[in-house]
């Protein structure tokens, strides 16, 4: 218990409990999603209730927690996360994302390359990858036993042949360790081939679908194409950033009275390259 | 130059938040117990779609939130979350309840009578004062319920003549969809726990499909009571039964349409079931036609029955859940935004090279 009358983590001991149960079997079948109860968190539905409770049921004090939304640690359902998480646990904040031991993040992986040891935890909206071509869940359940997925690869052909490439922008399908297709969560293209071959272990919790996957450490991830085409991220045309300058990474384009703007999604990364450029302006 | 990052997001919040609790802090005025009598149809909402039959905590998550009753049903769940599970209450019938009101729109006069008990069915919706009301004589209207008042279900004559369907039951032990979430075939009664938890307008919007258009189910009220059901518990120390209170529920068995019975071939009745916390006749009622539409299928002569489709309920009846995920779009999504406008773009150049 502590000041605010909740038990460590918020939850009881034994939801907590079958969370990490469900973790393990995700971290065994890598990309295969794993259904768990879910319970309901102070947080609403599709706010991140599924990273949540992921982190919950790993952090303990001595843990230094990140949490991330659009790659922001200033982004105002990231504040309400972190606050939370802080408020039942008692762990460290940080906004370093060498420092934190659990990152928690909604559509990014950080721009700073992670460690082992570390843990990304994801917030999900679709678990199932299969959702947007099949809806019905014992048929999906079906298609992931089976390897189907010409259904996605159908898709792929559709787009491809009417749009030069696949209209899917965020979310796109990635086959995990040479076997089960799964959703990254709504990070952009230019994340996912950070995903393969990470050093650090790679959660994924969907609260309100109540599903968990997992990519663990140093596993093949890659975009589902076509051996003909390549998988294009989004190019910036060698934007920068106007704060830190920084040019090879994801960038978020703001339309302001003095016209359009591109600064770091990422904002821890864009202070670490401000300090950088600091340093070297002074010496 | 200004850096357009949102970094002062501790201090908006907070005074969001400050402003919100500003707007409404003339509920702290309000006593929980006007709630809890004057406003017990709210309270039984947020206790049936919250999951957890607590009057005094439905009071004050109503005042939390303004009367928003979706917001005061997510306190509750969010609540339920910290709470440890003891144990399992035994089961109750529903010829066990305390009677408050039982009535059946399938015969004229039924062993036990129609009991009206308090309802709103038969109030005219004007503002106006009602007449007449004053010369009613109050020796009809008691507090609380009967204790001796226990009647059978108005289908019992059907059912003892071997008349309405009984569904196999292959279920050693009721699913619990807090502990475990169920995969497809859903266990019946998976699909009860979640519509008896599910949201009074979603429950009512997909019966009506099948009311209406996208089913055949034309159902005649069989069993709708209302009443307090005992609530006995096995003592963990002396194992000896225990009464640990009593609480409203609502209960309806909906009769449907006949077919043979897959078990002999015999023509019988369908009985679709509905239940849930506190006097709710709406989504008793709702539950009830949901239940029937989706077990007797075979029975259904209409197009696309939207209703029968377990996938379609089990997923999307949920308060908390479908509220949630709908206010989600709220937050930030300036990244996915931003890949989406790089795919707009290389398609559009794809185009114009066509």
């Amino acid at each position: 218990m502590n000041e605010n009358n909740v038990t460590f983590g918020f939850f009881d001991e034994d939801a907590k409990k079958e969370i990490r149960r469900a973790m393990l079997k995700a971290v065994a079948l890598p990309g295969y999603i794993v259904p768990f109860a879910s319970r309901e968190m102070p947080i609403a539905r599709g706010w991140g209730t599924g990273g949540l409770q992921i982190t919950l049921s790993i952090i303990t004090e001595e843990d230094t927690l990140k949490v991330i939304d659009q790659g922001c640690d200033g982004s105002v359902n990231a504040v309400n996360i972190r606050d939370f998480i802080l408020q039942v646990t008692g762990a460290d904040e940080t906004t370093a994302t060498p420092e934190a031991t659990i990152i928690q993040t909604r559509h990014r992986v950080p721009e700073h390359p992670l460690i082992e040891n570390q843990t990304l935890v994801y917030q999900v909206p679709y678990p199932e990858v299969l959702t947007t071509v099949e809806p019905d869940t014992a048929r999906q359940k079906q298609m992931h036993a089976n390897v189907d997925y010409a259904k996605l690869w159908v898709l792929l052909y559709e787009d491809t042949s009417q749009f030069g490439d696949s209209r899917i922008s965020a979310r796109y399908p990635v086959e995990v360790n040479g076997h089960f297709v799964m959703d990254p969560s709504p990070i952009p293209k230019y994340d996912i081939p950070r995903l393969s071959n990470n050093p650090a272990l790679q959660l994924f919790g969907a609260g309100r679908e109540k599903r968990i996957y997992a990519i663990p450490p140093y596993t093949e991830v890659a975009p589902l194409k076509f051996s003909d085409r390549d998988f294009a991220v989004e190019d910036f045309g060698g934007k920068r950033c106007q704060r830190c300058g920084a040019s090879d990474v994801y960038l978020d384009e703001v339309h302001l009275d003095t016209g359009v703007s591109y600064f770091c999604s990422d904002t821890y990364y864009c202070d670490t390259q401000m300090e950088t450029k600091d340093a070297a302006g002074t010496s | 130059m200004s850096y357009v990052a949102i970094k002062g997001g501790n201090e908006a919040i907070r005074a969001s938040k400050r402003f919100f609790h500003k707007q409404i802090q003339s509920a702290d005025n309000i006593e929980d117990s006007d709630i809890i009598d004057g406003l017990r149809f709210a309270c039984d909402r947020i206790m049936a779609e919250g999951a957890l039959y607590t009057e005094k905590l439905a009071a004050k998550a109503m005042k939390l939130c303004g009367g928003d009753l979706l917001e005061a049903a997510f306190y509750i769940r969010a609540h339920r979350s910290t709470c440890q599970r003891i144990g399992s209450t035994q089961p109750v019938a529903g010829e066990e309840l305390h009677l408050l009101r039982r009535i059946s729109s399938a015969f004229k006069d039924i062993k036990g009578g129609q009991i009206l008990g308090p309802s709103c069915d038969y109030v005219i919706r004007l503002f106006t004062n009602p007449a007449g009301e004053e010369s009613i004589d109050d020796q009809f209207i008691k507090e609380g319920t009967n204790d001796n008042l226990h009647i059978e279900s108005a289908l019992q004559s059907l059912r003892q003549d071997d008349r309405i369907v009984t569904l196999a039951n292959r279920e050693a032990a009721p699913f619990d969809v807090t502990r475990a979430f169920p995969l497809p075939p859903y266990p019946r009664s998976s699909v009860m726990q979640i519509m008896a938890r599910g949201e009074t307008g979603s429950l009512l919007a997909f019966a009506y499909t099948s009311m209406r258009g996208f089913g055949d189910v034309h159902p005649t009220i069989g069993d709708l009571r209302l009443g307090m059901a005992e609530m006995r518990f096995t003592h963990p120390f002396t194992g000896n039964t225990v009464t640990i209170g009593a609480i409203r529920v609502t209960a309806c068995e909906t009769v449907g349409s006949f077919a043979p019975d897959p078990k002999d071939g015999k023509l019988r009745l369908a009985v679709g079931f509905g239940f849930c916390f506190g006097f709710n006749e709406t989504k008793a009622i709702a539950m009830s036609i949901l239940d029937l539409a989706m077990n007797h299928r075979g029975y259904s002569v209409g197009g696309q029955a939207i209703a029968a489709n377990p996938e379609m309920i089990v997923h999307h009846v949920d308060a908390i859940e479908s509220m949630g995920f709908t206010n989600h779009f709220k937050l930030p999504h300036y990244v996915t935004f931003q890949a989406d406008l790089h795919v707009f773009n290389a398609a559009r150049q794809n185009d114009e090279r066509k």
